[in-house]
């Protein structure tokens, strides 16, 4: 720890000091996109984020979507099987992300202090926030695209490579309200518990949605109450896809909006209340 | 002259202050009505028993708790403005930094706050730790978890610095650079607010202590001005006379002996001096001690309590 030759305070710009400075806005934009990259970074040297979250819808698709209803009998006949398959695996490749990534990792980050250091650091507003929603957003991107690259190239579907591109960019985009949802509970739980309170919130929500297989008709008339459905209804309709007894698009469109608004309102008070 | 602006030993300007500010947890009371402040170019050392207020007291300054009371200063303005914050660096004694990044991405990470920070490699060398620029946070001891923290620290030449407990897990000789490094830092115009339970640390260090206690200030001074309002003296010697006896002389509150020395605390030394003396003739190596700031900081406190 030895002296360097630099003065701390009195080498600034017109001898200005530190806290008089105002900081250049192509810095604060600085600040935004560093604190994404070395979020994304965390993320990619992470197993235990990244292995679950972004392997693990691809390799179940792969699996299931390819391997064995390719083999079934029923694929030539009713080839919108695959496109259902397609939406339903993708969709569930979004939510992952945004529910581990952001929550999980929101929790975990407040018990171990992280979240009132960078709160008394002169982090840019909303920085870590952002940061967080940026990363699962991209791992949501990749996952689904990797998806969609398997369905065009094996998984037997109907759709134009812009119908696929179109679903995706639905879905990449729906992540926001699942964000927003994870933000929400990482506000509220403890680290330690909240891999389980996701469990609980993320199993139900992509089973009972019906993304993977018909729902028995007890079940089908509560799918509608899982934002998982409205969201992977939304992105068929904006592919033109038939929708059969599903709600309206418009109604969709305006669930995950109010999920975002209602989860991600809730979830920035605490945070500026409590942290 | 105001109290509060007399507490202003060296620096020309205030860069931290708390006036008359009271916060209450529930039933508890965290602060009462309290007034610090923290000049430029000054170390500041905030004593106190386990809650006393001194993390009450920080997290205030930080903007990290609101006050129920009084009004908070930091840099000029708000602790809630970002602008107030650029001119904060912080360390936090129960923060975990992401183990899966590297010493440098964190500096990085923290320089980018700023609008004026030093290189990572100056940040690195300050805080000792260049040697850890490329080994990632999971894989360092304690202590040198503790340099890449200072590091961040200091990355965003702060006016002013939060260390709460700086040295814990720091070898001897690491321990002593960064008192260095505090040091010079301080030299150079940067205000430190140091939270320690090392009171040799803020004897070698402060400028000023402040003592809180059940969320007030009960004392704020130099450290040889805080070791004065303690009145006892140590006495060691090489002396037959027997301990129980000692005991019972007006002005001793302690006496004890162990396997060379007697050792008595009093309040009246001088005159314990002299009555050792006359009781025994052959009485050798004697010395006479002010309290140090450990004794003052408890007796300090046990008045408060």
């Amino acid at each position: 720890m030895n002296a360097v030759p630099v003065s701390f305070l009195d080498t600034l710009p017109s001898g200005r000091r530190a806290g008089s400075q105002v900081m250049p806005r192509t810095r604060v934009l600085r600040a935004y996109l560093t604190e994404i990259r070395f979020e994304l970074l965390r993320m990619m040297r992470s197993p235990v984020f990244g292995i679950p979250m972004v392997l693990l819808p691809f390799a179940l698709y792969f699996l299931f979507g390819v391997v064995i209803a390719g083999a079934s009998p029923d694929a030539k006949a009713h080839p919108e099987i695959a496109n259902f398959l397609f939406t339903g695996f993708a969709t569930f490749a979004v939510v992952g992300p945004a529910l581990f990534g952001v929550g999980c990792a929101l929790a975990m980050e407040r018990d171990q202090g992280l979240l009132r250091l960078k709160r008394a650091m002169p982090t840019p507003t909303g920085g870590y926030l952002l940061a967080k929603v940026a990363m699962a957003t991209i791992f949501s991107a990749v996952s689904a695209g990797a998806i969609a690259v398997v369905a065009l190239l094996a998984g037997k579907i109907t759709l134009s490579g812009a119908q696929v591109a179109t679903i995706v960019a639905v879905l990449v985009a729906g992540t926001l309200p699942f964000s927003a949802l994870g933000l929400f509970i990482g506000t509220r739980v403890s680290g330690s518990a909240s891999p389980g309170v996701m469990n609980l919130v993320y199993l139900p929500m992509v089973y009972l949605s019906g993304l993977f297989f018909p729902l028995p008709k007890g079940l089908q008339s509560w799918s509608v109450i899982w934002p998982t459905l409205h969201l992977n209804r939304l992105a068929m309709a904006a592919a033109h896809l038939p929708l059969h007894a599903s709600p309206d698009p418009r109604l969709s469109a305006l669930v995950l909006i109010a999920l975002t608004l209602v989860f991600g309102g809730l979830a920035l008070r605490r945070l500026a209340r409590v942290g | 002259m105001d109290a509060r602006v007399q507490n202003v030993r060296r620096g020309e300007s205030i860069l931290a202050q708390l006036q008359g500010v009271s916060k209450r947890y529930g039933k508890l009371v965290a602060l009462d009505r309290l007034d610090l402040c923290v000049g430029r170019g000054e170390l500041l050392a905030l004593l106190g028993p386990n809650g006393a207020g001194k993390s009450t007291a920080i997290s205030l300054c930080l903007g990290l708790t609101l006050p129920d009371a009084g009004k908070v200063t930091l840099c000029g303005g708000s602790p809630l403005d970002v602008h107030s914050r650029r001119g904060v660096g912080v360390m936090m004694q129960e923060a975990t930094l992401p183990p899966e990044l590297r010493a440098r991405e964190l500096v990085e990470l923290a320089r980018s706050y700023y609008p004026h920070p030093l290189s990572c490699d100056a940040a690195l060398e300050l805080a000792g730790a260049r040697a850890l620029a490329s080994r990632r946070y999971s894989k360092l001891s304690g202590g040198q978890k503790r340099q890449v923290q200072f590091a961040l620290a200091i990355c965003g030449r702060p006016e002013i610095l939060f260390l709460d407990e700086p040295t814990v897990g720091l070898d001897i000789q690491a321990r002593e650079a960064m008192w260095r490094t505090l040091r010079e830092l301080v030299a150079d115009g940067c205000s430190i607010v140091l939270t320690t339970h090392y009171l040799e640390e803020a004897e070698r260090l402060a400028d000023r202590v402040v003592v809180l206690a059940s969320g007030r200030l009960i004392a704020s001074g130099t450290v040889p001005e805080i070791r004065s309002r303690v009145s006892r003296k140590q006495i060691r010697c090489t002396s037959e006379v027997p301990v129980a006896a000692v005991r019972e002389w007006p002005g001793v509150t302690q006496a004890s002996r162990d396997a060379h020395h007697l050792r008595v605390t009093a309040i009246d030394a001088e005159s314990v001096v002299r009555r050792l003396l006359n009781a025994d003739p052959a009485l050798a190596d004697l010395e006479i001690q002010q309290a140090g700031l450990a004794e003052a900081f408890a007796e300090l406190t046990k008045e408060a309590a």
